[in-house]
């Protein structure tokens, strides 16, 4: 195993900082409160750490860790029950809180929360798509096709947008 | 990428990424060299297991206090060596074999393989270890019954002297038997249902996600 010395941590922050916007934007869309949020965040990171020394910079590093934390989000345990509406009662609430500087902060949690209502699979598969990675990209993430990738792309896009169409209505 | 239906989500998105960088905790702040995760489905499937062997080891220990009490006789206390040792055998079998699943194995792949990878290795240990309670549950629930049954018939028989025929219909045999009789033939189903509630339901949730990647209609 690779050795983790204090040189390597400060690269993998090096790493990390950048892009820890999609470790909280993963950790905010699969959990249900502040402190599940804060416990993915971690574990994400920690499973970042982990498998550090296996990152070769063939990819972008955006692209490594959307793949860590998506098996972390996945694969963590939830309860099922009232999970969806708490989901989205946290976003409401964490964003209308904590974005109170911006403008625009409603189109923010309407996204949110709209993305939120979306299974495990549309949601990365969106979060992706509205971080402009391209189809292939979304692929490899998630390991499908690239023809499956456009099929759901598609599928998804439509379903969020149903979902923007009828909060507007 | 045609992105012009959704550019106004993606300004949106945009500007809600940078709120989540400045939301973020400072990477060298957060501890991750000790850390390691416990909150997976994976080591909700371990500490499942570690549970059942737990109650298991409990129980044992309990037929061992009562046969150490001289409760049972020799014939009785052979099958209770017998299960105790085929019980641990099949504990550290399984433990092993749990043991090889580690979460953190498949967290540098993508998505797909990861789900995938889990399934299979846990999918493949539950099916085993359910044909292996079924099948020790076969062999020795009816011998134990039987031992048991010998045992409450001895007893009877001393207070009244009565033939194995006589007793077999008394109210004492009747409940015994009807009792074991329904366990052993719902047994089957017992099985499946607690195994399913302790590991089925979470590979389960996997597989869900699993077929939502797969599907291609």
């Amino acid at each position: 195993m690779f050795s983790k010395s204090e040189k390597t941590k400060e690269e993998f922050s090096e790493f990390i900082e950048p892009n820890k916007g999609i470790i909280g934007r993963v950790s905010r869309l699969f959990t249900n409160s502040e402190e599940d949020r804060l416990d993915l965040y971690q574990d994400i990171l920690y499973q970042l750490w982990m498998c550090y020394p296996q990152f070769r910079g063939d990819s972008k590093p955006g692209t490594f860790i959307y793949k860590v934390a998506f098996n972390v989000a996945c694969t963590r345990l939830r309860k099922e029950k009232r999970r969806k509406k708490m989901h989205e009662e946290y976003v409401l609430h964490t964003l209308n809180s904590k974005s109170n500087t911006s403008n625009g902060k409603e189109d923010i949690n309407r996204l949110y929360a709209a993305i939120s209502k979306l299974n495990d699979v549309d949601k990365s598969i969106i979060t992706l798509f509205l971080d402009e990675y391209s189809n292939d990209e979304i692929a490899e993430i998630l390991g499908i096709s690239q023809v499956n990738a456009r099929v759901k792309i598609h599928r998804a896009k439509n379903q969020l947008r149903k979902i923007l169409t009828n909060e507007n209505k | 990428m045609k992105t012009n239906d959704f550019n106004k989500e993606i300004e949106t998105w945009k500007r809600a990424g940078k709120h989540e960088e400045q939301d973020a905790p400072d990477v060298s702040g957060v501890d991750i060299s000790g850390k390691r995760s416990l909150n997976t489905i994976v080591h909700k499937i371990k500490r499942n297991f570690l549970l059942e062997c737990a109650i298991v080891i409990i129980a044992l220990a309990f037929i061992w206090v009562v046969s150490f009490l001289g409760i049972y006789d020799i014939v009785f206390n052979i099958w209770v060596v017998g299960f105790t040792i085929a019980a641990f055998i099949m504990a550290a079998y399984f433990y092993k074999v749990m043991f090889d699943i580690k979460p953190d194995d498949f967290t540098g792949t993508h998505l797909k393989d990861a789900l995938k990878s889990i399934i299979d290795k846990a999918d493949k240990c539950i099916r085993i270890y359910k044909q292996a309670q079924n099948i020790c549950g076969y062999i020795f629930l009816p011998i134990v019954i039987l031992l048991v049954y010998r045992y409450l018939f001895f007893s009877y028989s001393a207070k009244q002297d009565i033939s194995l025929i006589e007793y077999f219909f008394t109210t004492q045999s009747m409940i015994f038997l009807g009792i074991h009789i329904l366990l052993i033939a719902f047994y089957y189903k017992l099985v499946e249902l607690y195994i399913k509630s302790l590991y089925g339901k979470h590979i389960n949730s996997l597989k869900k996600l699993f077929e939502e990647l797969n599907d291609e209609k």
